[in-house]
């Protein structure tokens, strides 16, 4: 395996009970790449990115990051989930804890690491978000854009190999989405690895690498960004982009 | 004026035996501290089990709950003080068995306390933590329960309350509490209106007083922009 290649996904299946929801998912993520995922809803984006840090576990299929497989039972999964950020479409910051605690936790419990030095980093990873002078502040005193910027930055301040972004901005009120889509697309030009669920288009065009679409639980195309959002090939994404085009459309008016 | 002279001499009888009646707060403390204490020992870990335990630990828990949750506190009293501890080759005094059995009791209302203090921290936070590298038990112990307790607090508070009034029963057995030493100081002068006025007024105070108390702690470790959720 060729050593730029972060994650490699092979056939991926998973169902609940009888429903279906990933039929054989396949594709690599390189180094430095941003990988787009769209879809429908209902499409199996959320549980394939749930899969890919075994949050849940896949019934079927191998997953290696970094050249070691980690779907092999006998791999330590907190290990593993180190090495991947999660960003999510709800924030799930810790309530309790401050901004900057919230961002050098994981570093104090996980990583081990002495109070200071994490504080030091989490503050380095507070300003790259734009938001040291928050620092102090809970969750509950900052706006939605701000809640997701710290959430970046705690994905960030565990210099993971790989950030998962779960529709990151579809929580946030218009206005608010800038920041956060400013932030990402900044990342994604300093070359950090990721794989972004997302229905922001211009987003995708302007950094991302690859497109995938997927549609009942598989990807049914894929190519550049601009070439699948303008010009898909199947009729699904036709349709998709279709309304989603529609939609913006609509807000521009 | 026989009327009164009469309540003057209650009075002095009774003021005679107040010393005595007092004594046995410490005692009701020593009932609910201990009972509370035990309580939180075995429901904070049973509320753990039922949210993220296994299966068959859920059930194990839910039966636990739904026992102590169901007997009379006088049955439970009787069953372990003449039953349980005997059939077990333990003869215990009547105040450690009251504890333990005010504590059993406890920590099956306590579990539930917490176990919806828990749930409503929320799934996200946990998932977040996991996805940060935390094991089980880290997620646990630094996001979940931290949160958890604060929005138990005010359960818990009441759980104070009840176990105070509920630890009067434990006269049944002979403890030197409250409510014992009402008893005999009614039998000693006949007298019954006062030592219970007495005794009602006691428990008044100590709920009032503990819960204020407690009510204080709750105010310090609130979470800025979060009052109104709890």
């Amino acid at each position: 395996m060729p050593d730029d290649i972060v994650l490699r996904v092979e056939e991926l299946y998973k169902s609940y009970g009888n429903i279906t929801v990933l039929k054989g998912v396949s594709f690599e993520v390189r180094r430095g790449e941003t990988k787009i995922i769209c879809g429908p809803s209902g499409s199996g984006k959320s549980t394939l990115l749930r899969c890919l840090n075994l949050i849940t576990r896949p019934d079927k299929g191998r997953i290696w990051l970094e050249g070691e497989e980690i779907t092999n039972r006998n791999v330590n999964i907190n290990k593993v989930r180190q090495k991947i950020g999660f960003v999510f479409q709800e924030f799930n910051l810790f309530n309790h804890l401050t901004a900057l605690r919230n961002v050098s936790i994981g570093l104090e419990v996980v990583k081990k690491m002495k109070k200071e030095e994490a504080r030091r980093i989490a503050l380095q990873m507070l300003r790259k978000v734009g938001l040291e002078e928050h620092a102090y502040k809970y969750p509950a005193e900052l706006s939605g854009g701000q809640k997701q910027r710290v959430a970046i930055a705690r994905a960030l301040a565990m210099n993971p190999a790989i950030i998962f972004y779960d529709e990151p901005t579809s929580a946030l009120d218009p206005q608010l989405i800038g920041e956060v889509l400013e932030v990402m697309k900044a990342l994604a030009r300093e070359k950090v690895t990721g794989i972004v669920v997302t229905h922001e288009m211009g987003f995708a065009q302007s950094v991302g690498d690859e497109m995938l679409f997927m549609y009942d639980g598989k990807i049914i195309e894929r190519g550049p960004p601009r070439e699948v959002i303008r010009n898909p090939k199947c009729e699904q994404a036709k349709r998709f982009f279709q309304r989603i085009h529609e939609l913006y459309a609509r807000e521009e008016r | 004026m026989r009327v009164y002279s009469k309540l003057l001499k209650l009075m002095v009888t009774v003021w005679d035996y107040l010393p005595y009646i007092l004594e046995g707060v410490w005692w009701t403390l020593g009932l609910v501290a201990g009972g509370l204490a035990l309580g939180f020992i075995i429901g904070l870990p049973l509320s753990i089990a039922q949210v993220y335990g296994h299966r068959i630990l859920k059930a194990i828990v839910e039966v636990y709950a739904w026992f102590f949750r169901s007997v009379p506190l006088l049955v439970l009293l009787f069953l372990f003080y003449w039953g349980v501890f005997p059939a077990l080759g333990y003869k215990l005094d009547p105040l450690t068995c009251s504890i333990l059995v005010l504590g059993f009791r406890s920590g099956g209302y306590q579990s539930q306390i917490f176990r919806g203090a828990i749930q409503s921290v929320g799934e996200g936070q946990y998932i977040a933590a996991r996805t940060l590298g935390m094991s089980k038990l880290q997620g646990i112990f630094h996001i979940i329960l931290p949160q958890a307790l604060r929005i138990a607090f005010p359960g818990w508070v009441n759980e104070y309350a009840i176990i105070l009034k509920d630890s009067a029963i434990c006269f049944v057995l002979g403890v030197m509490e409250v409510l014992t030493r009402t008893r005999y100081v009614v039998m000693a002068t006949l007298e019954p209106l006062l030592p219970y006025f007495i005794a009602g007024g006691l428990f008044i105070v100590l709920t009032y007083g503990g819960t204020k108390l407690v009510n204080m702690v709750y105010e310090k470790t609130k979470i800025p922009g979060l009052i109104g959720r709890m």
